[in-house]
């Protein structure tokens, strides 16, 4: 605040009576205060402010146990400093998850070198076709930083749990050709292997790279 | 008179109009922008385009293409879950002068087990047959996106 004029003549003809400014002492509790509040400010990881349906309170993301495609163990808490997408998917789905998988591959094409601190991971929920074989032919057409995920039905089975996915099969599909209804929505994880925000499917893919740049900017 | 003009009067304007209407009014089903994605033997893919109708009302009732075991029209449907899940269309109706358009998480040409492998580049052979125009063959690219 622009210091006001304090001159106080008490001998002038023209003595203009301005409030008086406050002495140092009196301002020590105030500065004080300020101090270790923009303090903290400076020291509160930065949050930055996601799209898609943010997390309010930001918790670990559930851990698992997945064999990727390169027939490499998986856990999230093997990941910290990269940042990892999470979609539950199948490679014999004809439309939502190639469009996905498509959509993910411009955006990590877009974060050039910065890719290399983010994994786009999916899991399937069709482990008994999807074998790490067939997921690997797959995975391969796309970008170096997607892993393909893989568990028995059994463990399967509780990783959807904890990630709110349904998968079934749908009855009206061939059972020689059977397609998986199940929920299309992609996870961000943070680098500390915090659920952040999830994205659900038509979700633009510039604002998710926007995301990802912000999320990489607070390391 | 008429016995002098009129064959050559006739010949006048009958023909133009003969010839007009030889030469093919614009076909009244068009296809635009079409594609499919790449995919291995055995698995699945789905093609899309734009339907565009110069003519009177039709159905798209099916398709059919030799690289694919079963081929079905789907449409994506997600609930507010977001969970997605294809619908069989028996039929799409293409109204007059409709511009319809299959894209990814919507209406799609599903291709099931396919009998060979769709690689970036190659061409497919699609046919969609309609109620009233019968059956229409186009080509459509495989690529990566449309």
């Amino acid at each position: 605040m622009a210091c006001p004029v304090s001159a106080e003549s008490h001998h002038s003809k023209n003595v203009r009576i301005v409030p008086k400014m406050p002495t140092l002492r009196a301002l020590r509790p105030w500065f004080l205060g300020f101090s270790i509040l923009a303090i903290g400010a400076a020291c509160q990881p930065r949050q930055v402010s996601l799209h898609g349906n943010p997390y309010p309170n930001p918790r670990p993301a559930p851990d698992f146990s997945l064999m990727d495609h390169r027939g490499n163990p998986f856990r999230i808490s093997d990941h910290r400093g990269d940042v990892l997408l999470l979609f539950f998917g199948y490679t014999q789905c004809p439309d939502v998850c190639p469009a996905t998988l498509g959509e993910m591959q411009w955006v990590f094409n877009q974060l050039g070198e910065s890719s290399e601190h983010a994994i786009f991971g999916f899991v399937t929920v069709d482990p008994m076709r999807d074998t790490p074989e067939a997921l690997a032919s797959y995975m391969e057409r796309f970008h170096p930083r997607f892993l393909g995920l893989w568990a028995p039905q059994e463990t399967l089975g509780s990783i959807q749990e904890d990630y709110g996915i349904f998968a079934a099969i749908d009855p009206e599909s061939d059972p020689e050709q059977y397609l998986v209804t199940h929920t299309a929505r992609i996870f961000l994880i943070d680098p500390e292997g915090r659920l952040r925000t999830a994205y659900s499917f038509g979700t633009e893919p510039e604002l998710i790279l926007a995301d990802l740049k912000a999320i990489l900017g607070e390391r | 008179m008429i016995q002098r003009w009129g064959p050559p009067l006739l010949r006048l304007t009958v023909l133009p109009l003969v010839v007009a209407a030889c030469a093919g009014a614009e076909d009244p089903l068009e296809v635009r922008s079409a594609w499919a994605r790449p995919a291995d033997a055995g698995s699945n893919s789905a093609a899309y385009f734009v339907l565009v109708n110069h003519g009177g009302s039709d159905i798209l009732l099916g398709a059919s293409a030799q690289a694919a075991s079963m081929t079905f029209i789907h449409r994506t449907v997600s609930d507010d879950q977001g969970v997605v899940r294809m619908a069989p269309q028996q039929e799409v109706r293409i109204a007059k002068g409709a511009n319809i358009s299959f894209e990814p998480g919507g209406l799609h040409v599903m291709l099931m087990d396919l009998n060979q492998s769709l690689q970036e580049g190659d061409n497919l052979q699609l046919t969609l047959h309609f109620a009233q125009y019968g059956e229409l063959a186009i080509d459509v690219p495989i690529q990566d996106g449309p």
